[in-house]
Formats: C-alpha cells, sequence, structure tokens
C-alpha cells in the first residue's frame, strides 16, 4: 500500500527522516531506517567544522518547538568515515547539504558523488545562521545556486529544501525548477522567538529560531500546495506532520514523500511505524490501494 | 513526557561540599527518578543537563565548578532565579542489595538513588585528594582517594573488589569518570554481578531529537542516561568514543581533554 517510487528511488513507505533531526552519526540513521523509515536524511553537511550555537538550542512552545542549533558538524573533510560507513544503510539515504558560497556547494557535492546518495538535498534556507549568504531569500541567486550544483551532481537527483521565510513560494520554487532541481522539499523551519516572561529574555541563546510541530503544519500545507502548482516537480512535504492524517493531508497538498522530524519528540522513535500504520488505515476505510491515486487529489 | 520548556524558580539554600562543589536547592517540586538528569538554564550563558540530586522534597542539584557555565552556577547566590525544564532520560533500577560506586562529581545522583531504597546497600567513592570527597558526612561512605589522603590509597575499583569478594551484591550502580565505570564493568563481569551506569555525553535538546549526545546506537539523552551492562557490552563507543559539539567522533582522551 505505502511502497512509493520517487525520482526512481524505491521507497518501502513515503516517510522521509527529516535533516538536522538525529542525523549525526551513521549509526543513529541506521537506526532510524530500521525503525521504520521509508529514507533518512542527514544532518546538514557544512564547508567547514562548525560547533553550532550555545545552548540553549531548543525550546518547546504550546504548539511546537523552536530550535537554532546552527549547523554544527564536522564539515565534508571529516566525513569520509561517515560516509564510509553509511554504505551499509538499509534505506536510500539523502545527504543535505549548505554552504555559504555557491563554490562550498559545489566542493561538496564533488565530495559526496562517489558516495553515491540517493539524493542531494540543498539547506539553502536554515533559518540558524547569520553569516554566508540567504540563498533562498531571492529567486535569481536560487536559480543559479541550484544550476551550479546540478551541473556537478551527475546522475544524482538535486533537491532544494524551500523556506517559507519569502515573500513568494511559488517564485522560489519556479526558481529552483528553472535551475534544474529534480525535486522539491518544502520547507524548512518559519523563524520565530520565543521570550521567557519570567527572565525577560529570549530563552534561545540565539534568540531567534526556526518553529517546527504542529505550529508550522498549515504553513507547510500550504507551500507544498503552491509548489506544486507552481512546477509540478515531485516534492517532500516537511512540516508538521505527526500523524498518518497529517501525512495523508501533504499527500494531498501534491507531496510525493513526508519528511518527519519534531514527530519524534512528540510520538517518540516509533513515530514512523505509527505513522505509516495510521496511514494505511485510513487508506484501507476510504479504499485507497495507492498514494499515486490521492497525491495533489486536493487541486482543481 | 515533561514539557521542553524552562521553568524560572528561585535558589532557595546553597551548601558547600567542598571548595569545588555546591549543592543547590530549588523552588520547585519535580516527580523524578534517581539516575534521571534536568537542564539547567542560566539566561544569558548557556543551558546544561545536570543529575538530580535529591527530589524527594524540593529539587536539588550538585554542581562542580569546572567549566565557563559550571563556574557561573557555582557564583549564584541564594534568592537567584534560573531555569528548569525535565525530569529527562531513564534513571537506575532499584535493586537492593547493591554497591554504589561513584567518582567526582558522579556521587550526586548515586546519593539519590541511595536515599530512595531502605535495605542493604555499600557506597563507595573515589578522588584525587580528600577535599574533592563530597558527601562524607554520611557515615557508610568508604573512600577511596589517588594520594591517600582520606581512606584506602588508589583506586576505588580496589575496594569495589573487595567488598564483591566480601560478599557479593545483587548489582552495581556506578557514575563517575568513564574509564572508571569501564573498569567497574570489567570487576562485575569477571564476578557474575549485574550492573547499571549512567553516562555523560554533550548534550543540546536532551529530548532526544538533535542527535548531538550519540553513543553507539544510543541517544544518551533518551535511552539513557543510566544503561546496563548488557546494553554497554554492546556500545562499540561505551569507554572510547564521545561526539565532539561539532558532531566528530573523538577518543574519550580527546573529548575530555578539549573543553571542560
Amino acid at each position: 500500500m505505502l511502497p512509493t517510487e520517487f525520482l526512481g528511488i524505491k521507497l518501502k513507505n513515503p516517510l522521509v527522516l527529516a535533516s538536522g533531526i538525529l542525523g549525526t552519526s551513521p549509526e543513529i540513521l541506521i537506526r532510524m531506517a530500521e525503525s521504520g523509515a521509508g529514507a533518512v536524511t542527514m544532518k546538514s553537511i557544512g564547508p567547514v567544522e562548525r560547533e553550532g550555537n550555545i545552548n540553549p538550542n531548543i525550546v518547546e512552545f504550546d504548539c511546537g518547538l523552536l530550535n537554532a542549533m546552527g549547523l554544527p558538524g564536522p564539515g565534508y573533510k571529516n566525513m569520509a568515515g561517515k560516509m564510509e560507513e553509511l554504505k551499509n544503510c538499509p534505506v536510500p539515504l539523502f545527504a543535505s547539504i549548505y554552504g555559504s558560497t555557491v563554490q562550498d556547494f559545489v566542493d561538496i557535492v564533488k565530495f559526496l558523488r562517489e558516495y553515491r546518495p540517493a539524493a542531494i538535498e540543498l539547506d539553502i534556507s536554515c533559518p540558524n545562521k547569520d553569516d554566508g549568504l540567504s540563498f533562498s531569500a531571492d529567486p535569481e541567486t536560487t536559480r543559479q545556486l541550484v544550476s551550479e550544483v546540478r551541473k556537478h551532481s551527475g546522475s544524482i537527483p538535486v533537491i532544494p529544501k524551500l523556506t517559507p521565510n519569502t515573500s513568494s513560494i511559488p517564485l522560489l520554487a519556479e526558481a529552483c525548477r528553472k535551475g534544474g532541481a529534480d525535486a522539491l522539499n518544502a520547507i524548512n523551519t518559519a523563524s520565530g522567538m520565543v521570550i521567557n516572561i519570567e527572565a525577560r529574555k529570549p530563552v534561545l541563546k540565539y534568540k531567534k529560531g526556526g518553529v517546527s510541530g504542529p505550529a508550522l503544519k498549515p504553513i507547510a500545507v500550504r507551500c507544498v500546495y503552491e509548489s506544486y502548482e507552481a512546477t509540478g516537480l515531485p516534492i517532500i512535504g516537511t512540516g508538521g506532520v505527526t500523524t498518518g492524517r497529517d501525512a495523508i493531508e501533504m499527500i494531498m497538498a501534491g507531496a510525493s514523500l513526508v519528511g518527519i522530524g519534531s514527530a519524534l519528540y512528540y510520538r517518540g522513535l516509533d513515530a514512523f511505524r505509527l505513522i505509516a500504520g495510521e496511514m494505511e488505515e485510513w487508506m484501507k476505510n476510504n479504499n485507497i490501494d495507492s498514494l499515486q491515486d490521492i497525491t495533489g487529489a486536493a487541486h482543481g | 513526557m515533561a514539557k521542553a520548556k524552562p521553568e524560572m524558580t528561585r535558589i532557595l539554600r546553597i551548601k558547600k561540599e567542598n571548595p569545588y562543589v555546591k549543592t543547590i536547592t530549588l523552588d520547585m517540586k519535580m516527580k523524578a527518578e534517581p539516575g534521571q538528569f534536568v537542564m539547567i538554564w542560566l539566561p544569558g550563558v548557556d543551558e546544561k543537563p545536570m543529575s538530580i540530586r535529591s527530589s524527594n522534597e524540593n529539587l536539588m542539584i550538585t554542581v562542580e565548578a569546572r567549566g565557563k557555565c559550571s563556574e557561573a552556577f557555582t557564583c549564584l547566590k541564594e534568592g537567584n532565579s534560573i531555569g528548569v525544564r525535565g525530569p529527562y532520560g531513564k534513571g537506575f533500577s532499584h535493586v537492593k542489595d547493591c554497591i554504589m560506586v561513584g567518582g567526582g562529581i558522579g556521587m550526586p545522583p548515586l546519593m539519590n538513588l541511595s536515599e530512595s531504597m531502605d535495605g542493604n546497600m555499600r557506597m563507595l567513592q573515589g578522588a584525587r585528594t580528600k577535599n574533592r570527597l563530597i558527601f562524607t558526612d554520611r557515615h557508610d561512605m568508604m573512600t577511596a582517594t589517588d594520594d591517600g589522603s582520606e581512606g584506602h590509597r588508589g583506586f576505588v575499583t580496589d575496594l569495589l573488589e573487595k567488598e564483591i569478594l566480601k560478599k557479593k551484591p545483587r548489582i552495581v550502580y556506578t557514575c563517575g569518570p568513564e574509564l572508571m565505570m569501564v573498569k567497574v564493568m570489567e570487576i562485575c563481569k569477571r564476578h557474575g554481578v549485574g550492573m547499571e551506569a549512567s553516562l555523560e555525553r554533550y548534550m543540546r535538546c536532551g529530548i532526544g531529537i538533535c542527535g548531538s549526545c550519540v553513543c553507539g546506537k544510543s541517544i544518551v539523552c533518551l535511552d539513557g542516561p543510566v544503561f546496563t551492562m548488557e546494553q554497554l557490552e554492546k556500545n562499540p563507543d561505551f569507554g572510547k568514543h564521545a561526539l565532539s559539539r561539532s558532531a566528530k567522533k573523538l577518543t574519550l582522551g580527546e573529548y575530555y581533554g578539549g573543553k571542560e
């Protein structure tokens, strides 16, 4: 019922571990694969080693989480060992990358090629670092970046991850398509802030952060819907999905795959199995045999 | 699960345990298991995981001045406020007829555990030197110091082996420097005694989603910090590796040498 094909990649279900969630080590990515994820995305790989922000890096609010990890990571030059171990990953592996310049992205893509990840996601939308260009702020910059990266990725599909912190999702999505994107991921977290009124301070040390969880879901559904209309590209719908019904909603908006992140907090590490089970049950009750039958069903 | 949201709470009392360590009593009640931890927020400074010293009445934590953040903690005064979220993680089991082996700032969660059980238990504590020991007002505490300034001269693990030979306990609980805990595990294995150990790793979220504290396949803040011997035997990183703040796999020597 749930097996899906995405850009020629076969997945046992459409649920993808979202980048930045637990994807720091090969062991834990493989554990997530074994716990029911259809595919897993690594934590974003950057051009140089980076320690990330000082704590607090995360805070919960009534209907979501706000985080500003600040892209901690060892940098691609220290990733060879991890990539080697990830050859044993039992499900398709998506690599996520970020950089401050186009050349950063190109360098990392060149490094990744020999490890043949199933796809390369472009993190052009992390709200939690100030240095470097904010690529996704401007459609033309985004188009140029995607086009340059695509020239070097060979047969590996490239998936830009869109930000909701933009004035027009359709323009941004269309710029990615023009640049040669094979698919889109919508969306990254939305920029936000939480203040503790007793402390009279933003809780996060970085002050602002990215909103995820249930509060992000309607924003994500809208962005997926608009990206689907604007481009017709395959989409990974990410943002606040915690139940099977949420995942079905994302698929009806136009997503082919569904990203799972904060749900691992709300529902535990068994979230993939729980959500997949709920999707199957809903499909049975509604006489739907295949997800393709409902992809984009909310359009028209 | 506890909300991942710090609640500001007042410091009621501060007790000096030795020149480096203080116990802070907070104006907060919390239902927690010994071995669980809380995230303590110092607005404007940092947020750190800390094991719970006691939650029988008011929440208590015991802090050692080591890095910039924990030094800031030990500078706090009664009446100041700090943020608390938790409790998080899995604590110790409660098996009577046990031996507890603590080293340095690993002692507080074991004290917490000992106060939550009655019955037959033996407490062992190791430290570099006499003025690094804590909770020595407890009469049944057996101690070992590297320089012999108090108790047995040598490792606390020497005491453990002697105590096991005297009378085999049903389980050994340990918390402290990881290489000490590796030694505790070796001894327990040799004598066929069960064991649980509490691990320390750099943490960010404390709620099992950021991946900063991963050790082998285990997420220390969620699956631990307390692990059983069976789990630790299967963990290739126990006693060997820890992730740096940048998620680079370091040897324990590099990990403890390069940061607080």
